[in-house]
């Protein structure tokens, strides 16, 4: 699976706040196709909870992060996200031997809305997440 | 079967079948990844609903056979381990159980069994291959939907209503950690900062005109725009 650069640019607008090219770049690729784009979110999603927790969490502090989230969310967003869902998918990347059963659409909210999260805080540098996408590319063209 | 000779001999030609297996079907998965990335290629420009439809299952093909090769790999391997049991020392543990152990089929073990956190990850929590193909293909469809009307709600889009960003909601889970004293104070913490969030909304709102620009510039609001 080849992952177009649009897709990558897309999570990197939005980490970053910038919304107008974000904007673009969605009205592009609903006319080209998101193919591979679920997995490439799955991997930069699963990279990001890494990073947020390098040494593993406990389900008090998955529960934790989870509040704080939803606590810096639009209010519009926090009621589209269900905290028991986004905690057993943050378990899931942690551990992912543990079983989850998230609906799909639901998923891929909680995946950009951690994203969003951990990737846009202050503390992550360009070239942090220039290094967390282009890995995520390189393990994502393996599907 | 007369002895645990003949046992030892038939399991020998098993396990050399399953190996040949994954080996074959490893080049099957081969095929396809490449077959998929040519028609990928191909259709760049063009939104034909037989081409999606030929990389949508070019990309399925590739992701199935994987999971094949795997499973074959492991069935040859219990296969060894049952043998080293019954016959300590019968030279079919593994790695001998052929003249010589293919190489794609130790590649695959390795990526299966061996594989890395976000390969595991993705297989069974964002893949989920032992879904079937339409599930798969509805569920990545979801999946980027569900992350768009996220993404909307972040930039305040016009139009964005609360019925269109609502997606669907999980039946709810038992928590029988709730009960923990800990658990109740940290997540009556969480409600009480969503409280104050959204309070600090209705104040960023009447004072729109005074407050500053967002990265956007056009009045939406960031994600990390005093949120804490």
């Amino acid at each position: 699976m080849a992952i177009k650069p649009e897709m990558v640019e897309y999570i990197r607008t939005m980490v970053r706040g910038d919304y107008r090219e974000n904007d673009r770049l969605e009205e592009k690729l609903d006319k080209e196709g998101w193919d591979g784009f679920p997995t490439l979110l799955g991997v930069v999603f699963y990279y990001a909870v890494k990073r947020r927790f390098v040494k593993g969490a406990s389900p008090e502090e998955v529960i934790r992060f989870v509040a704080e989230m939803r606590a810096a969310a639009p209010a519009e967003a926090v009621e589209s996200i269900d905290a028991n869902a986004a905690e057993q998918l943050i378990r899931a990347a942690l551990d992912p031997e543990l079983d989850s059963n998230v609906d799909p659409e639901l998923a891929g909210a909680i995946q950009g809305m951690v994203i969003v999260h951990i990737l846009g805080a202050p503390d992550v540098t360009d070239r942090d997440l220039d290094a967390i996408l282009a890995e995520a590319v390189a393990v994502a063209n393996r599907y | 079967m007369s002895s645990v000779g003949d046992v030892i001999a038939q399991l020998r030609h098993v396990i050399e079948r399953l190996d040949r297996a994954a080996v074959a079907v490893s080049g099957t998965q081969e095929d396809a990844t490449r077959a998929h990335s040519l028609l990928t290629e191909v259709a760049h420009g063009t939104n034909h609903r037989q081409m999606r439809r030929a990389i949508s299952e070019s990309q399925i093909a590739g992701a199935k056979a994987g999971k094949v090769a795997r499973l074959l790999g492991e069935a040859a391997a219990h296969f060894s381990a049952y043998a080293d049991l019954i016959a300590p020392g019968s030279g079919l543990s593994r790695g001998q159980a052929t003249e010589g152990p293919p190489s794609g089929d130790e590649l695959l073990r390795q990526a299966g069994e061996k594989g890395s956190g976000v390969d595991r990850f993705i297989r069974r929590h964002v893949k989920k291959l032992d879904e079937t193909e339409g599930n798969l293909q509805k569920a990545e469809t979801a999946a980027t939907e569900g992350v768009k009307k996220l993404f909307k709600v972040y930039k305040g889009q016009s139009g964005s209503t609360a019925a269109q960003v609502s997606v669907q909601q999980p039946k709810p889970v038992d928590r029988p950690q709730l009960e923990h004293p800990v658990t109740a104070v940290i997540i009556a913490g969480g409600a009480v900062a969503i409280g104050v969030k959204k309070l600090w909304e209705k104040h960023k709102k009447r004072h729109e005109g005074k407050a500053h620009g967002d990265q956007a510039g056009d009045g939406r609001v960031h994600p990390h725009d005093g949120a804490r």
